[in-house]
């Protein structure tokens, strides 16, 4: 095949898009405990996402200025706390980071 | 055990292709003609155990005639088991492949992936060890100084994105621009763009790109309009 | 991942499959698996290249009038 890609770093693009290519199914297993797996791994994308998106509230409110001393550090150890429980329930669940996303079609990942 | 064939395309003819293109397994690759339009098919011989294989042998049979005709490319792999079923298929989709072979007349596809330069961050620099102080606190500054970091990353990407816009729009023919949000992809989009203005689209990217050093760059193509069929 | 630096060859590669594998015009082979996400059908049209037996276990399923069809 002919040149067809210019680019000074290949070796960065190859990590991003080798993590693209990852996303896709290899293979279709209808083995009941894969079925258990896609559960976990529905579930756990969604408290995921929930978590990002209570950080992202909190970076704002930070960013305003509006959080107590104490409201900063309640805030930070629960986020801190529910990030731990996350990585204790993906390792009972085999499921690495990249496996915790959701595609919509054409709306793109969920995450 | 039933012949399967395998399609390729569909191109803006019903007459044959130039002889002596093989697909998948070595297969001799022919135009299955079907009311003034055609899908690019072969015999497969039997199943694709290499998919990477398949999927670059693929690419080449569509690559080979995307300067002489309109195709579609199709994805990879499409099978079918039998000539009435592919046709069965072509009289389904027939209205759309027309339209999308008159809008796609002459156009080829580029992408643009551009990385971000994580170490240029200025709020990297506000990394700051408060001594006594309580883990809460010390998580939530942390994370602070990398959304503050992302929002500067951001606000230039999307600087450099319309910077882009504004340099390409008068080669681009339409174009896709991907959701980045925080990956590692400050921008990725790709680019539909008349294959007269292939090197005026390169020339114009290369300039664009010399202005913002920092970044990291990938163009890609010119390749059949995988990103631009529709419905 | 090879320990070698990736070259330029390498990414295009990972172009392509990206282009080739996930986008394009998408129809139904004529071995339609009932779920309701496209990527699953296409992952089961994968599916069935890659293994002769999974074709032959299906005659006689309930997918079977499906298939009885398509090879007239």
């Amino acid at each position: 095949m002919e040149e067809k890609v210019d680019t000074d770093s290949p070796q960065a693009f190859m990590e991003e898009l080798e993590k693209l290519q990852e996303r896709l199914p290899q293979h279709i297993d209808a083995n009941p405990q894969n079925v258990e797996k896609g559960l976990a791994k529905l579930v756990l994308t969604l408290i995921e996402l929930i978590r990002q998106l209570l950080e992202k509230q909190a970076m704002k409110r930070m960013e305003a200025g509006s959080l107590s001393d104490d409201q900063i550090e309640n805030l930070g150890m629960t986020l801190m706390k529910l990030e731990d429980k996350m990585k204790e329930l993906q390792a009972i669940f085999g499921l690495e980071d990249k496996d915790l996303n959701i595609n919509l079609g054409p709306l793109g990942d969920l995450l | 055990m039933t012949a399967l064939y395998a399609t390729y395309c569909i191109i803006d003819s019903d007459g044959r292709v130039p002889e002596g293109i093989t697909g998948l397994h070595g297969g001799v690759v022919w135009n299955l003609p079907y009311r003034g339009i055609g899908v690019v098919v072969s015999l497969l011989a039997g199943p694709v155990q290499d998919i990477v294989a398949g999927a670059v042998q693929h690419e080449a049979v569509v690559e080979q005639l995307m300067w002489t005709h309109t195709v579609l490319p199709m994805r990879f792999p499409t099978v079918f088991v039998s000539q009435e079923a592919i046709l069965g298929m072509m009289s389904q989709r027939y209205d759309g492949f027309r339209e999308n072979l008159g809008r796609l007349c002459h156009q080829v596809e580029f992408g643009i992936r551009v990385l971000w330069p994580v170490a240029n961050c200025p709020a990297a620099q506000f990394r700051v060890q408060v001594p006594h102080e309580s883990s809460g606190k010390q998580y939530m500054r942390e994370r602070y100084r990398q959304y503050q970091c992302r929002q500067v990353l951001s606000e230039q990407a999307d600087q450099f994105g319309r910077k882009l816009d504004a340099v390409l729009s008068e080669f681009v023919t339409a174009k896709r621009l991907r959701k980045t949000g925080a990956g590692a992809f400050a921008f990725d989009g790709v680019y539909l763009v008349d294959w007269d203005k292939g090197a005026a689209f390169r020339r114009a990217f290369a300039e664009a790109r010399s202005c913002e050093p920092d970044f990291e760059y990938l163009l890609s193509g010119p390749w059949p309009p995988y990103s631009f069929v529709a419905g | 991942m090879d320990s070698a630096v990736a070259t330029e060859k390498d990414v295009t590669l990972l172009e392509v499959l990206d282009r080739v594998l996930d986008k394009g015009v998408v129809v139904a082979g004529d071995l339609v698996i009932s779920v309701a996400d496209v990527d699953l059908i296409y992952v089961g049209l994968r599916v069935l290249l890659s293994s002769v037996e999974t074709m032959e276990r299906l005659r006689g399923s309930p997918l079977a009038d499906v298939w009885n069809e398509s090879t007239l």
